[in-house]
């Protein structure tokens, strides 16, 4: 009885707490009048199509009345949901595939539809060439005339075609330089002020590699760059410049310097995200898979917002790798088909990885005395093949013997390429924060697949037999371009171009060498400011957090459309 | 100096299981006897009793190029019957199953002739020609490469290798082509791609947790031994791994 | 960003439960006040091949029958790997704790708190509940199997 009366107890207190004022325990109280679920006309159609199904099969369904009436609903599954990692958000799998999830469509729009350009060629070509003035209160001036522009304003000529401001609103340039001084003399709203967005360790150091350089952070309307391609960016780009141009330094449209800026905007003065591809990928630049991973560390933001938390810098690389580079670049521009959501989100739920990289710190500490939650490059550990070892061996047998320990983990991870990823992933961020050493932490990658191949005498589908077992001999030992290796590489790489549960994974391994050492840019100062943007639709500081967001609803995204299509 | 084969690393029970699986010099133990006509039954590709479907006329009858290989190499009685290529495929629980997908792979690609073996995490595949697939599952599934209850015989429909077993000990198999009678013997009534079969099939008594524990080929720090325990083979695969690295220098001997 | 107030545990027995065990578990559970709402999960058991040579053939299986939990029969799908509950409070899961402990005789089991299930909505639930999705519902089924929970009533 007294159970009876707790449960009823509790009842009554949620009751009271949605109803305030009113007597709940009165057979009469206005709460009744509501109707309760039948209010809702999608509920009753529910109720009604599953009286149908209950009359069919004879077992009980869909009963929110009686369900609420103190009985407890119980569901059966064989898919679990995720927890998206270090979010708190619980999705389904079906929530995490890109065309589902807004904040997936837009981290890729956000960086397709950008491209930085360089103004001093520019500015060079009208100081020297035609003798202009390039003055603070000119390049204010152009950038006025540039955001009217470039989203799809008309300039120079009349009766122009133009773009509907509400489908365009995610389209601007702003700028950005190592100059403060110039800075400070611009339009705050068109400046990203590198002092104001970053660490002041990461500014100092961000400023210095920018140097007095100007630079355009442009971004196309994400509408244009689905319509077209990544290859649109610049074009798009670049003739809204040259009209720009032409318009705040009163030129005449057809002189021949129009031609050395349309060359400058285009070709010699443009940082692509993505370089283009061989003619057998069939695409152009600012594609995914010409994104080297050292731009794509630097694209992420996490090490901006955390820099003491080189671990969760990393694994926002990792979730954002995964999905861009296998969930929407192998997943489908490659391999065609709804893609390998499954498999790719293995690396950013559950907080799995999470889990077995902080483990992979706590051993660096003790063992090496990294202190890794004040990233420096002074305390890292000098890369040898033995430390390396042994850096990948513990991080690798801890997650095996996990795996060993708690079965639901061995089943959330049903299939061996999902825990093979895992598993190396979290071997290679810990000895590249450890290290300092991208290669290093690629090495430590390919020693974890052979000890986990060899421990539980499997691994993932066959491509792994490919590249993870022959990977030992690539990772340190390509002399051509020993430098930056990691961050040079990308999707494309001959040995990286084939298989899921990898590109994301190395692309983090490579930034998290930098943000082990405290680094304020992994390859690019020019990529790393550009993202810093917080006008920008996806947050590239927390990219599973938008992905959460993204599954339940909440992310708004650009590229609106409800202003051309008939109203519902 | 000849090769003398060492079958891998390592000081533990594992180790030592995985390299008697793996030398053809080893007679593998017989656990159990399941008749020619069972097996054919189990793989579903013939009616037992049938002739054995043909790629290609015999050997003998046809003109074969005049090759130096092919006076080298001796054909299976498969090849030279000229029957097609049929597969068996096994899924393996990682608590404790006796054989594991590579450990497959490497034990069939020493013993075993003419076969293509693929080798996946949560299944291994084995194709060959089919006279030759019916004698190599025989001693695939009669010797201590196998257990009723913990390996499936299963052509799709895989999954259960990482799952925890159920309440009988058997591992899960959506398909329930093998199940454990009361009398304690498990018996396939349904062939290895799902297909049911008219009559039963026994593949004998699953064996106990101490003859698992102790023939296995997988590491397991639950269930088994522990990976971290055999320090020989881990110090032995960081050897490899370290000398492949170097080896990518393309270093010139002394 | 979610914030659930109602803590969850699951119960984790080391061996995948055979549908008579199942039974007796959620009988059990069913009758200890102070559940808000219960979740089983496990591998599929579907009526028909999925995939494969003999796909859309009859898959017979004897664990894919109708089990009977308080006054509700449910047709069980899956083979039962886990329990999951959302429960009232803590001292509700001291209770199943204790239930749990006299249960598990012939297997060890593993009682976990966290968090387990969805608490609210995603797109999924969107497209399925429209707009006002029914909080004690979401998650407790798969997405596109149209059979959705079932409510159990016990004398408690």
């Amino acid at each position: 009885m007294a159970k009876i009366e707790r449960s009823q107890k509790l009842f009554l207190k949620a009751l009271k707490e949605k109803f305030q004022g009113q007597d709940v325990e009165s057979e009469t109280a206005e709460f009744y009048k509501f109707n309760g679920v039948r209010q809702s006309p999608r509920k009753m159609e529910f109720m009604k199509a599953s009286r149908a199904v209950e009359m069919d099969r004879g077992v009980s369904m869909y009963d929110p009345e009686r369900c609420h009436l103190g009985g407890i609903p119980m569901g059966q599954r064989q898919l679990m949901t995720y927890e998206v990692s270090n979010t708190g958000v619980f999705v389904e799998g079906d929530d995490l595939h890109f065309v589902n999830n807004a904040a997936m469509q837009q981290m890729w729009d956000d960086i397709r539809r950008t491209v930085i350009v360089g103004m001093d060629l520019a500015h060079q070509t009208l100081q020297k060439r035609l003798g202009k003035e390039v003055t603070p209160e000119t390049i204010n001036e152009y950038l006025h005339i540039l955001n009217h522009a470039m989203p799809g304003g008309a300039v120079v000529q009349e009766h122009m075609v133009e773009t509907h401001p509400g489908l365009v609103d995610d389209c601007y340039v702003k700028v950005f330089t190592g100059d403060q001084e110039l800075a400070d003399d611009l339009e705050p709203q068109f400046v990203l002020d590198v002092e104001k967005l970053f660490p002041a360790k990461q500014a100092e150091a961000l400023s210095a590699a920018v140097g007095k350089s100007l630079w355009q952070a442009i971004h196309i309307p994400t509408t244009v760059s689905r319509t077209c391609d990544g290859g649109t960016t610049s074009r798009w780009s670049a003739m809204q410049i040259g009209m720009s141009f032409i318009a705040a330094y009163r030129m005449c449209a057809g002189e021949a310097a129009v031609a050395d800026l349309s060359y400058a905007a285009k070709h010699a003065g443009v940082i692509q995200m993505a370089s283009h591809l061989p003619a057998r990928r069939a695409r152009g630049p600012n594609e995914p898979g010409g994104i080297m991973f050292g731009v794509f560390s630097d694209i992420i933001q996490a090490n901006r917002k955390y820099p003491n938390d080189p671990a969760k810098a990393s694994l926002e690389v990792v979730g954002a790798g995964t999905m861009l580079f296998d969930q929407i670049w192998l997943g489908s521009y490659m391999s065609g088909g709804v893609g390998f959501t499954q498999y790719a989100t293995a690396a950013y739920t559950d907080n799995i990885l999470d889990e077995f990289t902080y483990y992979g710190m706590d051993y660096a500490k003790d063992k090496y005395k990294v202190d890794w939650k004040n990233p420096s490059p002074g305390d890292k550990v000098k890369p040898t093949q033995e430390i390396v070892n042994d850096l990948a061996t513990e991080v690798t047998l801890n997650a095996m013997e996990q795996y060993e320990q708690y079965p639901t983990m061995m089943e959330d991870h049903f299939g061996g390429s999902q825990r093979a990823g895992v598993i190396a992933a979290a071997s290679g961020l810990t000895t590249s924060i450890t290290t300092g050493n991208s290669n290093a932490g690629l090495n430590a990658w390919y020693l974890s697949m052979l000890l986990h191949k060899d421990g539980w005498s499997r691994l993932g589908f066959f491509g792994y037999d490919l590249q993870d077992q022959c990977g030992s001999a690539n990772s340190l030992s390509m002399v051509s371009d020993r430098g930056l290796m990691g961050e040079l590489r990308g999707p494309n790489y001959p040995n990286y171009a084939m298989n899921v549960g990898h590109q994301g994974e190395y692309a983090a391994i490579v930034g998290s060498s930098h943000y082990g050492r405290g680094d304020a840019f992994c390859y690019s100062p020019l990529v790393k400011v550009c993202f810093a943007d917080p006008s920008l639709k996806f947050d590239f500081a927390e990219p599973r957090r938008e992905f959460a967001k993204g599954a339940i609803r909440e992310f708004m995204p650009a590229g609106e459309r409800s202003l051309i299509i008939p109203a519902r | 100096m000849a090769y003398k084969p060492q079958y891998g690393p390592g000081t533990s029970i594992v180790a030592e299981n995985r390299r008697k699986q793996m030398n053809p010099g080893q007679k593998l133990e017989k656990v159990r006897s399941v008749t020619d006509e069972d097996i054919v039954l189990i793989l579903g590709h013939r009616a037992p009793g049938s002739a054995y479907p043909s790629a290609h006329p015999p050997l003998a009858e046809q003109q074969e190029p005049d090759c130096p290989m092919r006076k080298i190499v001796k054909p299976t009685e498969g090849a030279q019957a000229g029957d097609r290529v049929r597969y068996i495929q096994f899924a393996d629980s990682m608590f404790n199953a006796p054989s594991q997908p590579y450990q497959r792979t490497y034990t069939e690609m020493y013993r075993f002739r003419g076969i293509d073996p693929g080798t996946l995490s949560g299944r291994q595949i084995v194709e060959c020609r089919e006279r030759d697939l019916e004698k190599y599952s025989k001693e695939l599934i009669e010797t201590e490469m196998f257990d009723p209850a913990l390996v499936g015989i299963r052509g799709a429909t895989v999954h259960g290798h990482s799952l925890r077993l159920a309440e009988d000990g058997m591992m899960f198999d959506m398909l329930q082509r093998n199940v454990l009678g009361e009398d304690g013997i498990v018996k396939y009534v349904k062939n290895q791609i799902g297909e049911p079969l008219d009559r039963a099939v026994a593949v004998g008594k699953p064996m106990d947790q101490k003859w698992l524990k102790a023939h296995t080929t997988i590491y397991h720090s639950l269930v088994g031994t522990a990976y971290r325990d055999d320090t020989e083979y881990v110090e032995y695969v960081q050897r490899i791994h370290s000398l492949r690295t170097k080896y990518g220098f393309m270093p010139k001997e002394e | 960003m979610t914030n659930a107030a109602f803590p969850q545990v699951r119960i984790v027995p080391i061996r995948m439960l055979k549908p008579r065990t199942a039974e007796r578990l959620l009988n059990m559970l069913a009758g200890i006040a102070g559940i808000r709402r219960m979740m089983i999960h496990g591998p599929g058991l579907p009526k028909k091949v999925p995939y494969g040579p003999a796909r859309g053939s009859p898959n017979p299986h004897s664990d894919r029958r109708a089990i009977h939990v308080g006054d509700a029969e449910i047709a069980l799908s899956i083979q039962v790997g886990e329990v999951i509950l959302e429960v009232e409070d803590a001292s509700v899961i001291e209770e199943i704790r204790s239930h749990c402990d006299g249960f598990f005789v012939e297997f060890p089991y593993r009682l976990q708190e966290g968090r387990f299930m969805k608490t609210a909505p995603t797109l999924v639930d969107y497209a399925k509940y429209g707009p006002d999705a029914d909080t004690t519902l979401i998650g407790l089924a798969d997405p596109r199997n149209g059979e959705g929970p079932v409510v159990i009533r016990k004398e408690q």
